[in-house]
């Protein structure tokens, strides 16, 4: 199973959520996540989405207790979903962080050159960028976006006027290098998730990663070494209804090895550190919703 | 530096920062296409190295990707670009 962008509900099953939300209608929209959440872990087609990760994560699971790990898996992503809805509509968010990894990211972003936030799909991701629109600095968000999806980022509710733009790059190839890189050059912030190959064109790096091989990204690490840019590897979790930044840590690549995979793979293995760690402490909030894993995808 | 020179340094440090191996400055010509399979066939990565070029080896930033789409045509495109920052 390929990853796709385009999510599970509808156009009208979103403006549904949309709609209670504006209405200041939390309660009903949380009463309804759970029924929804349940319907769709009955679905086989649903449940095998999730049970790529879910499987390796939790290998001796009888399909009772897996189907339970499906629930709060979805449970979670579904809860997700909803705090982005309103904070994006009511401006309305808990935010917080452990103080030395608030620490990291904003020392990195006081520094006079752009800046690259690397991610994954992982707890609040999206909602874990709130933390920089406190920085001055315009804001990029590398994003592959499928045609027909309905999905919403919280900023694009319109909900706030911002004193500097948000942008999503959505563009591949060539296009994406110049957009990148020229935000960069403007010493702006590029936020990017570095657990998904978006187009099969992409160079790319096989590392270990929960029992079994996956491959990552490798652009990311390469444009920080050409544009001599850090990267902050950053992760937040969604706890009790509040967004928490989690981890944070810095990493500098040294000028001419963006043709280097080797030499650029201890880098690509700190974020995977990173992305085990998270794995470990928060089961219920890694979100790729397809088979990650080399070994299985010919299957 | 006029227009002529430009083109040249740029043929020049384009085959040498971007690490172009099987190239010489000399088969570059001044309107080959830079990226894509025909003309000089730079990639996605050697995009951000060009911009970091431009920026360290004549001193001009470039604005947007949007800017970067039109002057990253040629040599000619890029030069004709360069030159009119300077004189600005």
């Amino acid at each position: 199973m390929k990853w796709t962008s385009k999510s599970l509900g509808s156009r009208f099953q979103h403006n549904f959520f949309y709609f209670l939300i504006r209405f200041r209608l939390v309660f009903l929209a949380r009463l309804f996540i759970y029924f929804i959440v349940f319907y769709y872990t009955l679905i086989p087609s649903v449940r095998k989405r999730s049970s790529y990760y879910l499987q390796r994560r939790f290998p001796n699971s009888t399909p009772f207790t897996m189907w339970k790990h499906c629930y709060k898996l979805y449970i979670n992503f579904a809860f997700l979903l909803l705090t982005r809805i309103i904070y994006g509509i009511q401006n309305n968010c808990e935010l917080d962080a452990i103080a030395d990894e608030k620490q990291k990211l904003m020392d990195t972003l006081k520094e006079d050159t752009g800046c690259i936030i690397l991610t994954a799909h992982i707890g609040a991701w999206q909602m874990g960028l709130l933390e920089l629109e406190t920085v001055q600095r315009p804001i990029n968000i590398v994003q592959f976006i499928d045609p027909g999806d309905n999905d919403k980022h919280y900023f694009e509710h319109d909900a706030k006027t911002r004193p500097h733009p948000i942008t999503v790059i959505s563009s591949l190839g060539i296009q994406a290098s110049l957009e990148i890189s020229t935000a960069l050059q403007n010493n702006e912030v590029v936020c990017m998730t570095g657990d998904r190959i978006a187009h099969e064109s992409e160079k790319k790096i096989e590392v270990p990663f929960l029992g079994g091989k996956i491959a990552l990204p490798l652009a990311h690490f390469s444009i920080a070494s050409i544009a001599e840019c850090p990267i902050v590897i950053t992760f937040s979790v969604l706890e009790k209804n509040k967004i928490k930044g989690v981890w944070a840590e810095r990493i500098s690549i040294p000028k001419g090895i963006h043709r280097k995979p080797e030499l650029l793979l201890p880098y690509v293995q700190r974020f995977v550190v990173g992305l085990e760690n998270m794995v470990e402490h928060y089961p219920y909030q890694f979100f790729n919703f397809y088979d990650m894993w080399l070994e299985n995808n010919d299957k | 530096m006029t227009n002529e020179e430009c083109r040249e340094s740029l043929k020049i440090n384009i085959v040498k920062d971007l690490c172009l191996e099987d190239m010489e400055a000399s088969d570059i010509l001044d309107d080959s296409p830079l990226f894509g399979n025909e003309g000089v066939g730079l990639d996605s990565l050697d995009a951000v190295e060009l911009v970091v070029l431009v920026e360290k080896r004549y001193g001009v930033k470039i604005a947007s990707a949007a800017e970067a789409s039109t002057i990253f045509i040629s040599i000619s495109t890029l030069a004709d670009y360069i030159i009119e920052k300077k004189k600005a």
